[in-house]
């Protein structure tokens, strides 16, 4: 029995650690797509014009759903920006030609990689170059990391409900085995056993909670950044997630081990 | 028809307990099963409540198959094991009321029905003592007091007195009787047959695999007497 406690007793705490992990991970994801992705949520591209092929690329460009706007710079105007750009060269850069600044393109694109390909059909008239692509693969790792610790998360659930269940089916077996005799349903019998567990992993829940806003308090005072708060549905909604998905692996469990207990 | 066994059979592995059993057992009777230790009494008892299920056959419990019937069938059935089948760490009250509190009684009118009966059986002192703590004849009598505390259609004991002195196998006897002739149906296992002479209890014998209706008692014994009844039907009328 000491045994079993031990086991359920490090499970708990686990699944309070790993629920906990799981907020700040959700927490931080939340904030990279927040902050991060509202200042560099489409790729910019720049793309240099060769010369008469401005109207075939205004066409290309307008019927390309993946182009969210772009800005045409004539020749005249790359001039003037040079100039502007380096004013120490502005009295060699005027003499020059226009014809030795071509005309550019910068595009915002949702997908660089999807525009870049159809660009390459393009090649004799157009050349291009990435100036910034959103960090997707931060968000990438956010995300992965996320489902990692909810995948986590689950397991340790469902072994802190196996085990106890397990202790609870040797110490009720005869209860379940009279209560069968006598002719009573499954959900009677279960009704005492999820208020039990429903305690528990509520009690587990608001720890793992507070444990995510004391280390997202401390995250926030060492790493200075615009953190955005999380949101009260969210604490909620990881309340009611381990409620519900309590509820249904103890029923599976109960199920099964009540069907194996034999009547009378 | 209460009860209707087609062609069951039953088997342990290769231990044959039953072949071919044909049995019937109709609303409304007294009926007594008696056949030497190991012949399947038990096994025929559990078989009727479904809880065990006949290696052929098909056993029909009012009119439909019982392998069809939900968990809840047993509610009609008040069920008395030989052995104790109570929870040992709970309180003999408690242990008399689970089937009230299986079937939502309202609190009070379970204490009510729980006090009665434990009066009617002497237990009422016991009331609050943990089941563990209670003589084999008293746990007897819990037992008894359990089955019957819903006033089921029928009563399956499997010989219910056998941890009981005879006055109170009397007075348990009598309990039955009563339920009978508020038109229970009883079937019971015993070792004791001549405690069961009323003319109208019918007999069953089990030996070598089968189940044989011998009959109602004013058939079976021979020259039968109406003065052999049981002490305590005594000044009851026994006509049939």
């Amino acid at each position: 029995m000491m045994r079993f406690l031990m086991k359920e007793a490090s499970l708990l705490l686990a699944f309070v650690i790993l629920g906990g992990l799981l907020l700040i991970c959700l927490w931080i994801t939340m904030n990279i797509h927040q902050s991060v992705m509202r200042e560099f949520q489409s790729a910019q591209i720049s793309v240099i014009l060769k010369d008469g092929s401005d109207r075939k690329f205004k066409e290309l460009v307008e019927q390309n759903s993946n182009v969210i706007r772009y800005d045409l710079y004539s020749a005249y105007r790359n001039k003037e920006r040079l100039s502007s750009l380096y004013p120490d060269l502005k009295n060699v850069i005027a003499p020059l030609e226009e014809k030795f600044f071509p005309m550019s393109a910068v595009v915002s694109v949702r997908d660089a990689d999807a525009f870049l390909k159809s660009l390459q059909q393009n090649s004799q008239i157009f050349e291009s170059q990435i100036l910034h692509q959103p960090p997707t693969q931060i968000r990438r790792f956010a995300s992965v990391l996320t489902a990692v610790f909810g995948c986590l998360w689950l397991l340790t659930l469902s072994l802190v409900l196996y085990f106890n269940l397990e202790r609870i089916t040797i110490r009720e077996e005869p209860r379940w085995s009279l209560m069968k005799m006598l002719g009573a349903k499954p959900h009677l019998l279960f009704k005492p056993l999820w208020t039990g567990q429903m305690i528990r992993i509520c009690m587990a829940s608001v720890f793992a909670i507070l444990l995510a806003v004391i280390v997202s308090y401390q995250i926030e005072h060492f790493f200075l950044w615009t953190w955005t708060r999380m949101p009260f549905s969210v604490w909620a909604g990881f309340l009611v997630v381990s409620i519900g998905v309590t509820t249904i692996i103890s029923f599976g469990l109960f199920y099964s081990r009540y069907r194996q207990v034999a009547i009378g | 028809m209460l009860f209707e066994f087609k062609k069951v059979g039953k088997a342990y592995g290769p231990h044959r307990i039953f072949r071919n059993l044909d049995l019937s057992i109709e609303r409304g009777t007294f009926s007594i099963l008696t056949g030497p230790s190991g012949a399947g009494k038990t096994t025929l008892f559990r078989m009727m409540c479904g809880l065990e299920r006949p290696s052929d056959g098909e056993i029909v419990f009012l009119g439909r198959s019982l392998s069809e019937h939900s968990a809840t069938h047993l509610k009609h059935i008040g069920i008395v094991f030989q052995s104790a089948r109570g929870l040992l760490d709970e309180t003999v009250a408690y242990n008399v009321s689970i089937p009230l509190l299986i079937d939502n009684v309202p609190k009070k009118e379970i204490e009510k029905r729980v006090m009665k009966w434990l009066e009617t059986l002497g237990l009422r002192h016991r009331a609050n003592s943990k089941y563990r703590e209670l003589s084999g004849g008293e746990i007897q009598k819990a037992e008894f007091a359990r089955a019957l505390i819903r006033k089921p259609r029928l009563i399956l004991a499997d010989e219910p007195t056998a941890h009981l002195d005879a006055i109170q196998a009397d007075m348990l006897l009598d309990i039955l009787w009563d339920h009978y002739q508020e038109g229970a149906t009883v079937f019971i296992s015993t070792h004791h047959p001549p405690r069961f002479e009323h003319p109208s209890i019918l007999r069953y014998h089990i030996a070598n695999n089968a189940v044989k209706r011998l009959g109602a008692n004013a058939e079976v014994i021979p020259d039968y007497v109406p003065d052999l009844i049981p002490l305590s039907q005594l000044g009851k009328d026994t006509t049939l």
